[in-house]
């Protein structure tokens, strides 16, 4: 995404690899691991202390959720390039690539599908079979109507795009813990973000 | 507010069986097999007034909301080979820090974002000792069949079907599919599960004794859980000259913090929680605090400290 590393031999032998042989290799060498079920049963904690916080209001929960994956997000982008040193995507097409293949693997070792194209190639979704962040979870009553609760990654996704010039809107569609049949995320592309010169710095 | 209230079981009768934890209930049996009807009116009526006044009518309006239709918590494995089993670290360490933001935003003293990383991590604790202990039931054997049968498949499950009376309990919160299997006889539910080689509970013939005496505890934690959770067992585990009660568990490098460089808040309160969450599920109350202590050799060394109530030494000096 970003070419600020590209003189490094990694980006060539990207292209060389598939881009998952790549992701795979990344996830394998380079990547401090931690079990997974303590990050589901963190992850828990923290959604449940949110519903308690907020008095069960479930908009808030989704939004706070959001916001703290934006924060994440901005700064994750950061640790994801300088892993995998990949280069600028050239379409929203690669894009999707480098999320599901290899951002999805080299954070939470799962490697989701994309698909549903819009017609004009602008929104593209993705589908979660596995996520680490809901294993063991069940709602409660109240809680499947309103609460996304995996909503924490669509801000991851929000922040990282952002960082990288696309400004996007990321939302969730379905959730199997909702009792949907598959666990969608939409990502729509509204505009390519100028570089800008931070005020003073002219 | 309303979700306070936890009725009383006289209320159960007038739910239809709903499906999963109502928190206005409590804990209810919830049977795979029971048709599954919850109206989206009867959730808001919950929420609203905390009293439950779902008639038939509701539950007829259940099309709705397809809740049955997702896979229930209940029926998936507790083998952690059959989730995903790691993560990056880096993953957690983002979300932990937006764990402790979030604490932190929510506190106004430093001992109350202690105080709330330490609950984050006593409602692990919690879980973690039955779970632990139910996987370190598996003995080796069943263990070995197990991993043949994922990966050689159904040739060599004859090993794993060898259930008795404990682990055919067992089988009932495990059984597969979409209720027929909560009928079934153990036997078949074991051959059905290890066909499938999700289903952990049938290769337990003995639950592992449980921990009895404080130093037996500490060592589960010191090694099992601290396995668990970091890989390695903790650097050491000692017991105070001073104080009957007290006793530390050192590690030299927390994994967890790893990533925080020296605060006046001590985000260990988090291990902090779930040690005390393990302890205190297996009847052991106490009470944990960290410590930082650096030396020379490790600058990020903590020690945390369980202190039991005297109850425990109590207990422990009629069992001697």
């Amino acid at each position: 995404m970003s070419a600020s590393t590209s003189g490094t031999s990694a980006p060539a032998a990207a292209s060389r690899k598939s881009l998952k042989a790549f992701s795979e290799d990344v996830w394998k060498n380079k990547t401090a691991k931690i079990n997974a079920e303590l990050f589901t049963l963190t992850y828990g904690s923290i959604v449940s202390q949110l519903c308690t916080d907020y008095e069960r209001d479930f908009t808030r929960v989704n939004n706070q959720l959001y916001s703290m994956g934006y924060n994440i997000g901005v700064r994750l982008i950061e640790d994801f390039l300088a892993r995998t040193a990949l280069p600028r995507c050239d379409s929203l097409a690669k894009t999707s690539e480098v999320i599901s293949k290899c951002a999805f693997k080299v954070f939470l070792n799962v490697t989701p599908q994309i698909g549903n194209w819009s017609s004009n190639k602008d929104s593209f979704s993705i589908f979660l079979e596995e996520n680490p962040l809901s294993d063991f979870v069940e709602l409660p009553m109240d809680a499947a109507r309103e609460l996304w609760y995996s909503n924490i990654v669509c801000g991851v996704l929000k922040g990282a795009l952002e960082m990288v010039q696309m400004d996007c809107d990321v939302w969730f569609v379905s959730d199997v813990l909702k009792g949907d049949q598959l666990t969608e995320v939409r990502v729509k592309l509204n505009r390519i973000l100028k570089d800008e010169i931070p005020a003073g710095e002219d | 507010m309303s979700h306070k209230i936890i009725n009383p079981s006289t209320s159960v009768a007038q739910h239809p069986a709903p499906q999963g934890y109502d928190y206005t209930i409590g804990p209810q049996q919830t049977l795979p097999d029971l048709p599954q009807s919850m109206g989206p009116s009867s959730a808001s009526t919950f929420a609203s007034t905390g009293i439950s006044t779902t008639g038939p009518s509701a539950a007829s309006a259940a099309s709705s909301t397809n809740l049955a239709s997702g896979p229930s918590v209940y029926s998936s494995s507790l083998h952690p080979l059959a989730h995903t089993q790691q993560v990056s670290l880096a993953a957690y360490a983002f979300l932990f820090q937006e764990m402790v933001a979030q604490a932190r935003n929510a506190s106004k003293s430093v001992a109350e974002i202690e105080l709330r990383l330490h609950r984050h991590g006593y409602h692990l604790g919690v879980r973690l000792l039955e779970l632990l202990n139910f996987r370190s039931s598996v003995n080796a054997s069943s263990r070995s069949a197990f991993f043949k049968t994922s990966t050689a498949g159904p040739s060599s499950t004859s090993a794993t079907v060898s259930s008795s009376a404990p682990s055919a309990q067992l089988h009932g919160y495990h059984s597969h599919g979409s209720g027929d299997a909560a009928g079934a006889t153990a036997a078949a539910a074991a051959a059905a599960a290890a066909d499938d080689g999700h289903a952990l509970a049938h290769s337990i013939s003995h639950m592992k004794r449980r921990d009895l005496t404080m130093v037996e505890i500490l060592q589960f934690v010191h090694s099992t859980v601290w396995t668990y959770l970091f890989g390695r067992p903790s650097d050491d585990l000692v017991k105070s000259s001073d104080r009957d009660n007290e006793f530390m568990i050192v590690d030299h490098a927390p994994l967890l913090t790893r990533f925080i460089s020296s605060t006046n808040v001590q985000c260990d309160f988090f291990v902090c929680g779930v040690v005390e969450g393990v302890l205190d599920s297996a009847c052991f109350p106490c009470a944990v605090t960290v410590h930082s202590v650096p030396d020379d050799k490790f600058p990020e060394k903590a020690v945390f400290v369980v202190r039991f109530e005297s109850a425990v030494l109590e207990r422990e000096a009629l069992r001697a």
